[in-house]
Parts: C-alpha cells; sequence; structure tokens
C-alpha cells in the first residue's frame, strides 16, 4: 500500500492571483450560474467545477482582462457539461437557451452594488408576512422544494407555489422601489 | 406574449417545478423574445439573492470565506477574508472553492441557525418509546413536545438548568424551557437556583418551583407532589395557592380531595441513582457487544472489520479483524488522532485534519457489497464528506459519502468513460444539526440481486433506489474519512471528514434490513455518548 500522495503542488503568484478574482467574484458568478441552474446543490458542484477550472487553466487569463466574462465563460461549459448525464440535464435548459441566457446576462454589478442589493433584499424581507417570511426561509434557508414544504405544511402544492411566486414578485416590487427611492433626487 | 404566464413559468422553473412540456414552452418564450430574457435574468437574480441572504450573516459575515478546521488554527482563521484565506489554503496546499460561511454565523448577525428546542435528553436506561416515531435518541435536542415514554428511564437537562428523572410510563409534554405538563408517570425535578419558577402541570394542579428538588407522580386522575428540599408552590383548581416545604407532600385524588401523605424520596429515582446504574448496565452491554462482535468476526462474508479499539498512538496499522481474511489486509492511520468512541473506553479515530485518512487495499471485484459504520459527525465543511471512498474513478469505484446538505450519497462510477454521477443514489438529507455531534449509525447495501441500492441511518432504511444497471464494483485502494484522487497534478477537491468513527465493517454480500437493525442493535447497546 503506497502513501497518499501530497495533496497538491505549489501555486506560482499569477493562478494565485487569479484564484483571489475568483473568491472577489464568486457572489455576483454564482447569480449566474444559479440562473442557469437553479438547483442549490447543483449550483454549487457547478462553482466548484468552475473553481477547479480557473485554477487549472489561469495561465490563459490576462491580467488587467475581463475577469467576470471569463468566468462566466468558464461557468456556462460547466453549465452545458451537464447534459453529459440525463438526470442532471434536467436540471437545466436546451444549449442554445443556456447560449442565448448568457449573451443576455446583464453585467456584473461591482462589490458595493451587490452588497446594497443584498441589504435592500434584508429590509424587504422584514416587511413580509410571518407566514410567507417563513415560506421563504424553508425555501431559501431549508432548501427545500415546495413539495416537500408542502408536505411539512400540510398544504398542497399548489398554494405553495402560488405564495412563493407572489412573495418574490412582492419582494421584487420592494426592492425596486428602494433602488427608485435610492437614486431619486433630494 | 403574457407577462403572468412568463413569470409563472420562470418562478417554476426556479422552484424546480415544470413539466417537460412547460420546460419546452418556456425554452421557446426565451429564444422568441429579448423582453422574456431580460425578465428571466431579473427574477433569477432574485433567487440567487436571496439563497445568499438566507445562507450568509450580516454585513460582516459576508466577508467570512475561510472554512478550515478551526480547532487547528484558532478562531481568527475562521474568519479570513478572501485574499488571506487563499494564501492560507495554498500555504496548506489545499485547493476548493472557498464557499462563504453558512449558518456558522458571527453572534449578532440577523440571519442565525435557529432552534426551537427547550431540552437536551441525556440519558436513557432501557427506555422504551411508545412509537417509533416518538423515538428520542441520547443526545438529541428536543423540542417542545411529547415524551411518551413507555417503559424505562429517561435523563433531560432542560437548558434553564432542571435536570429531570422521568421513568415509564409516562408522558410527558414539554412547553418551554421552563415549563413542562405531565399527564402521567413519575419524575424527579432538581431545580437550580437559577431556574426558579420553574413550572410543572398536571390534569389535577400545577406546582411552581421555589429553588428545590421535588418528586411529581401522575396516573389514573390522581396526583402526588413529594418536595424533598427547598419550595414549591402548588396550586389546585381555583383553590388558593400553597406552599409545600422539604419533607411535605399531598396527594390529589381523582375526586380533587387532597390528602397530606408521608414525602417520599426514595420512590423517586435521582440523577445519580441514574448514572449509577447506567454505568452497571452498560457495562453488561459492552460485554454483549463485545460477544457479538467475536461471532461478526466469524462470518465469512465479512472482507473488512475495525474496532478502533488498538492504541493509535503506538500501533499505526490497524487491525483488520474478518477472520476469513480474504485478501483485504490490514489498513494504514495517515494523522489521525486518537478519540473517545460510542462510551467510556470505547476506542475510536478522529478525522478533522485535510490530510487525516485511514487507508485500506481490498483487491477483487464484487457483485454485492454492504458497509456499516459508526461515526460521529461534528461539520459537514465540505460539499463532500468522505465515509468511505475508492482513489480516483476507476469503473466500478464506490464513492460513499456525506454531502453538505445531509444527505446520505453513494456513487458507482460507471464503465467506460461514463460519468458517474450516472450511478447516484442519494437520501434525503438526514445529518442536520440535531444529528451533528450525535454517534450514529450508517448503512448502505448494493445489492445487485434484488437491484436495490439501499442507505440506511440507526438501522433504519433512509433511502432505497432501483439499479438500473449493475455495475461490478472495485476498490482495490481506497480510504475511510478522506479521499486520494489518484492521478495528475489536478487540484484536488477536499473531501475529508469531520468527525470520528468508531467502528467499520465491509461485507461482500447484500445484508438484509433486519441485519443492519441487529447491527445497530447490537452496537447501540452502550449508552450513546455525546
Amino acid at each position: 500500500m503506497s502513501d497518499p500522495k501530497p495533496l497538491s503542488v505549489p501555486l506560482d503568484p499569477h493562478t494565485l492571483g487569479v484564484q483571489q478574482l475568483f473568491v472577489q467574484h464568486q457572489r455576483q458568478l454564482r447569480v449566474f450560474v444559479l440562473a442557469l441552474t437553479p438547483d442549490f446543490a447543483a449550483a454549487d458542484d457547478i462553482m466548484q467545477e468552475t473553481f477547479l477550472e480557473v485554477s487549472r487553466q489561469a495561465a490563459a487569463f490576462v491580467p488587467g482582462s475581463n475577469f467576470p466574462a471569463w468566468a462566466r465563460r468558464i461557468a456556462k461549459f460547466k453549465v452545458l457539461a451537464l447534459s453529459r448525464n440525463r438526470q442532471r440535464a434536467a436540471l437545466r435548459f436546451a444549449d442554445d437557451v443556456v447560449e442565448a441566457l448568457a449573451a443576455a446576462a446583464p453585467a456584473d454589478l461591482d462589490e458595493a452594488q451587490h452588497d446594497a442589493a443584498v441589504g435592500e433584499l434584508r429590509k424587504c424581507l422584514d416587511k413580509l408576512g410571518p407566514a410567507a417570511r417563513e415560506l421563504v426561509r424553508l425555501r431559501y434557508f431549508g432548501e427545500h422544494l415546495p413539495a416537500e414544504i408542502a408536505a411539512l405544511r400540510l398544504q398542497s402544492v399548489n398554494a405553495i407555489n402560488v405564495t412563493l411566486a407572489r412573495s418574490r414578485a412582492a419582494l421584487r416590487e420592494c426592492m425596486e422601489r428602494g433602488r427608485r427611492l435610492r437614486e431619486a433626487p433630494p | 406574449m403574457n407577462d403572468d404566464r412568463l413569470a409563472r413559468l420562470v418562478s417554476g422553473y426556479l422552484d424546480g417545478q415544470l413539466t417537460p412540456d412547460e420546460r419546452s414552452e418556456l425554452e421557446d418564450l426565451l429564444r422568441r423574445s429579448a423582453t422574456a430574457r431580460a425578465q428571466f435574468w431579473r427574477d433569477s437574480r432574485l433567487h440567487a439573492l436571496l439563497h445568499e441572504v438566507e445562507n450568509v450573516g450580516g454585513p460582516a459575515a459576508a466577508e467570512c470565506r475561510g472554512r478550515l478546521p478551526r480547532r487547528r488554527f484558532g478562531s481568527a482563521a475562521a474568519l479570513l477574508t478572501g485574499a488571506a484565506g487563499i494564501a492560507l489554503l495554498v500555504a496548506l496546499g489545499v485547493h476548493y472553492w472557498p464557499r462563504p460561511l453558512r449558518a456558522t454565523v458571527p453572534a449578532g448577525a440577523a440571519h442565525e441557525t435557529t432552534t426551537t428546542a427547550v431540552a437536551v435528553l441525556t440519558r436513557t436506561l432501557n427506555a422504551q418509546w411508545s412509537t417509533p416515531a416518538d423515538t428520542h435518541t441520547v443526545g438529541a435536542a428536543l423540542d417542545p413536545g411529547w415524551l411518551r415514554l413507555r417503559a424505562g428511564i429517561a435523563y433531560l437537562e432542560f437548558f434553564n438548568g432542571v435536570g429531570m428523572v422521568v421513568e415509564g410510563p409516562a408522558e410527558l409534554q414539554l412547553i418551554s424551557a421552563r415549563e413542562a405538563f405531565c399527564r402521567a408517570g413519575r419524575l424527579r425535578a432538581d431545580v437550580p437556583p437559577v431556574a426558579r419558577g420553574f413550572t410543572v402541570r398536571t390534569p389535577q394542579f400545577q406546582v411552581v418551583d421555589r429553588g428545590t428538588a421535588f418528586g411529581l407522580y401522575a396516573a389514573d386522575g390522581r396526583a402526588e407532589v413529594h418536595v424533598f428540599k427547598g419550595k414549591v408552590t402548588l396550586q389546585v383548581a381555583a383553590a388558593q395557592p400553597r406552599d409545600l416545604s422539604g419533607g411535605e407532600a399531598l396527594a390529589v385524588a381523582p375526586d380533587g380531595t387532597l390528602q397530606r401523605i408521608p414525602s417520599n424520596q426514595a420512590a423517586f429515582l435521582s440523577a445519580a441513582d441514574v448514572e449509577r446504574q447506567s454505568a452497571m448496565l452498560q457495562g453488561q452491554q459492552v460485554q454483549a457487544w463485545r460477544d457479538a462482535a467475536a461471532r461478526l468476526n466469524a462470518d465469512p462474508s465479512l472482507i473488512l472489520r475495525f474496532d478502533f479499539e488498538q492504541d493509535a498512538r503506538t500501533e499505526r496499522a490497524l487491525h483488520n479483524l474478518a477472520e476469513h481474511r480474504p485478501p483485504a489486509g490490514d489498513a494504514t492511520i495517515v494523522g489521525c488522532a486518537s478519540a473517545a468512541g460510542r462510551w467510556p473506553g470505547k476506542g475510536a479515530l478522529e478525522f478533522r485534519n485535510l490530510s487525516d485518512r485511514v487507508r485500506v487495499s481490498v483487491p477483487g471485484i464484487y457483485r454485492s457489497l454492504s458497509m456499516v459504520a459508526w461515526v460521529r459527525v461534528d461539520r459537514l465543511e465540505c460539499l463532500f464528506n468522505s465515509l468511505f471512498m475508492t482513489d480516483a474513478f476507476e469503473p466500478g469505484a464506490v464513492h460513499w459519502q456525506i454531502r453538505r446538505n445531509g444527505s446520505l450519497h453513494l456513487a458507482i462510477a460507471g464503465p467506460g468513460n461514463e460519468s458517474a454521477v450516472d450511478y447516484n443514489y442519494d437520501s434525503p438529507g438526514v445529518f442536520d444539526a440535531a444529528r451533528l455531534g450525535c454517534w450514529t449509525q450508517v448503512a448502505m447495501v448494493y445489492d445487485s440481486t434484488k437491484r436495490q441500492m439501499t442507505q440506511y441511518v440507526d438501522g433504519q432504511p433512509v433511502g432505497r433506489s432501483p439499479i438500473a444497471r449493475v455495475i461490478p464494483l472495485r476498490i482495490s485502494h481506497g480510504e475511510l474519512g478522506n479521499w486520494n484522487q489518484g492521478n495528475s497534478s489536478d487540484p484536488v477537491p477536499i473531501r475529508y471528514l469531520s468527525g470520528r468513527m468508531d467502528e467499520f465493517a465491509l461485507f461482500d454480500r447484500a445484508l438484509n434490513d433486519q441485519e443492519i437493525l441487529d447491527l445497530y442493535t447490537m452496537g447501540s447497546a452502550g449508552p450513546a455518548q455525546r
């Protein structure tokens, strides 16, 4: 029996720098990935694989060029690679739709804008009714699908779907209002 | 285009609810219309932001990106910011995606993991719960609700510090950390000064503690309260509350009449009594476990069995106890500190560093396999946390892991170039916050004859899937509690286990449900420890 291999080879400063960029942009990249694979566990896998691929291909990244666009391209290929097996292909759209959506994706927010959006969303969540708030919590913190929530709450799946959709619409409007207020002249 | 229809389809897509027809409909809308694509991005962005907000703490926590074994590096390392985190990871030779912290957000952050538990079950003696659904394991946090004990004894500690011995048959409803309702049963409560005001109600009366130890008995409409020391306030129906002091006792008959009776401390077991009995029982049970283990070691289908009882500080070859000594030999311990196992005196290995692992060698090709392990998972640090993993991804490789979401995950690598994920079996999430830190039996059975794959927790099946295509299983070289990717200098995803293991067995046949349950019963004989 041989000893286990060392876990890694040392990294050069350039690769290290590229990994740092990934860390800085990971929250925005995750928005992109979760849109193309809305399943949280699958999106985690894509992020993990994207990180490894970004590390492998670090030498190809030109410092000063557009890192988010480069990372998105790699993430998109990882999403397309999901089709290699049947179970997971169901988690995403057809190839041409993934391509069309990726091309139409709005540019990443910068870190401050992203933080502002997150802060705004927190405030809006506080304004939700308790039942809707709990539902959002089950869906996004508990990572339960509507069918599981329905079983937990003894409600129909349809009722859960409707309430979730309404809660998200309310949150979207609330954030939109907040943004308009922020940008309105004093 | 109908905006409502689009919104409904996108919502269904985000929640994994679309039928194939609806999916095609949504795809067509997105192909045709730039407006639809814009709306799609607006809605899916909210989906991602909601997940982020619900899983990461406030703005301070958003900076936390390192996930490292905290005991080794201290709490400061757990709060590494991105650049420093990466630098340290690289210094350690680690490559993985540093996912933002989840659940372990700093105190005071707006969105912490929450618990509704009010007490913890500390000890049981021959406890028989009324129904399987009512079963509680030692170490489990208890939410408000009923404890129904058909027989035996349970010792609980309320979060306010009250210790309570409950003797079955008993029906006790936990209401909060300071209140319980006893419909039937015999119980003794020891109430420290900080928990004054602790209240137990029965159908006949209410006892409010004033700093004391008291016993309470309720059955068939009759109830008694015995005060051993200190004082309680007793409220019977609408009568004036009255105080009872140490040495006093009162009985309430079904017709409501009150009667003074002698206080009888001997009729109620104390925590110390439970502890003594528990130690005695445990000695017998551990002996029973040893006897059963000796029979198990002689099972001809047993390929590997480790009981982790040897001293890992001096002996780094882990003895394979399977007597028929098939081709598999001893294993090798790499890293891994010695630790305490399921009961006092039981040996275990602790996995907590990135390099900790036990390397095994199992030549051969197998039609069916069963694995049974006793583990105490402390944290789910990684996306995948290894229980047992064959090196690399050779066809037939067996990868048994716990996912970050707490589900048991078995993956068999397919033949040729097919991706391993074609043969993935996931249980529902079973390692939730309440199970972390508790000793648990996990098992998997790959049954090529029945063409089904089953995973078990504490003797009970938690997930069963048909095997679409039987793959001959191959282990060759593998690891407990970690993974060796085996090839190339590619970055290696980190999949180490954060926790302990104190028993492991591998069989070259499919065990049935009853056999797994028997192994659980035999292994849980000693009172489980936190």
